[in-house]
């Protein structure tokens, strides 16, 4: 058996998912359908945390499963309610990809989607200007530390709850890790 | 279809208000009707109703804390203690003032708040009118600090004036109205307006 370790939030852990599934349960399921492998992914997904948060629990995570040759991240869209000043954010992710890094061959760092619509009023109205500032900042921390990105900004319309998505966004989330994954890696 | 999505709106308000008659719907009734058309059936809509009959802004600011604390699935608060305050005579300041600590309680507790704005019913008074113009501007200026919204009701009918609390002549449209700044309340709504266009 195979391993990839999926850190972040409720779009990793599949908050809202019709069937409870989420993207690492529909990731696995496709290394099965189209290389025969059996690679299981690792979901440390907890729902409402922050970059702040999950860079408490990272070493844990990722000590939890040294075998995982490969690390996917999407974190931050939490952050826009605090809201979390840049400089911070730029930082946790600096230092979770870090930890990440120890022992893997592969990182994988995911663009935040849009923060859209009814069903979370909490959300700032202006989440979609901060979520472009903190994809800007994956983008630059992911070219800086040699990670892959995955491009999650086109799935607007498979939110259902202004963050997260439902049964086909998962599908969708999975399919793009795999394809980008293919793309830039040899896991 | 299965539909896993639901949101929760807290109402506080005036019973004269909310409650359209004995056997017609009420008010929030027809606003989650309004929300259900609006999201094109995708989302369960509840409203969690805190009224109390002729209350001021002072008695609901008093009796609704349990229900704020109380509903932490809620995300939003719609306010309209309607003509309550203007029939009692309450001073705008008073109201104004109880209405911001309830802006602070909601704050506390993640929710973000709608108030009314109100219009004049046929046949009141020059000096009601006066207040209720006094009390539409103080209660959007505190909301404004909290960075909640106005609903703006200003152009709908009303009642005839009876100095007493009373409500819309046409509940239905002041539903749409107080739905559509629900919507508004949310992230980026004209996106998603736009992704997901009327059937």
């Amino acid at each position: 058996m195979e391993y990839i370790l999926c850190v972040g939030d409720s779009l990793t852990f599949g908050a809202r998912d019709e069937f409870h599934r989420s993207y690492p349960a529909e990731l696995s399921r496709l290394f099965h359908e189209r290389e025969g492998r059996f690679v299981y992914c690792v979901n440390h997904g907890i729902s409402g945390e922050t970059s702040s948060q999950l860079l408490r629990r990272i070493y844990a995570n990722a000590r939890s499963c040294p075998q995982a040759r490969l690390a996917l991240l999407l974190i931050g869209t939490n952050d826009t309610w605090l809201p979390q000043p840049v400089e911070i954010y730029r930082d946790n992710i600096r230092q979770i990809i870090g930890v990440l890094w120890e022992d893997r061959e592969w990182v994988g760092v995911g663009l935040l989607p849009p923060i859209v619509g009814p069903g979370l009023p909490n959300y700032p109205r202006n989440g979609g200007a901060q979520v472009e500032g903190f994809n800007a900042v994956l983008r630059e921390e992911a070219a800086s530390a040699g990670c892959f990105l995955a491009d999650f900004t086109g799935l607007g319309h498979l939110i259902i709850d202004t963050v997260h998505f439902g049964h086909q966004g998962y599908l969708a989330m999975a399919e793009i890790w795999y394809d980008t994954l293919r793309k830039h890696t040899k896991f | 279809m299965l539909i896993n999505i639901w949101a929760t709106l807290v109402h506080i308000g005036d019973e004269g208000f909310c409650k359209n008659s004995a056997l017609g719907p009420d008010l929030d009734l027809l606003v989650c009707e309004a929300l259900e058309r609006k999201t094109h059936g995708r989302q369960i809509w509840i409203v969690n109703p805190f009224w109390r009959a002729g209350a001021t802004s002072m008695e609901l600011l008093r009796k609704s804390y349990e229900t704020l604390r109380g509903s932490g699935e809620s995300y939003l608060v719609v306010y309209t203690p309607g003509f309550a305050d203007i029939a009692a005579g309450t001073p705008v300041d008073v109201a104004a003032r109880a209405f911001r600590q309830l802006c602070r309680r909601a704050r506390a507790f993640n929710k973000r708040m709608l108030v009314q704005q109100l219009g004049v019913p046929p046949g009141a008074p020059a000096d009601v009118a006066a207040a209720i113009v006094a009390h539409n501007g103080a209660l959007a200026e505190v909301v404004a600090a909290f960075d909640g919204d106005a609903i703006d009701l200003t152009a709908i009918t009303y009642r005839p004036w009876l100095a007493r609390p009373m409500g819309p002549a046409d509940p239905g449209r002041a539903a749409d109205i107080i739905a559509d700044a629900v919507m508004n309340a949310h992230a980026q709504a004209d996106i998603w307006r736009s992704l997901h266009p009327a059937a």
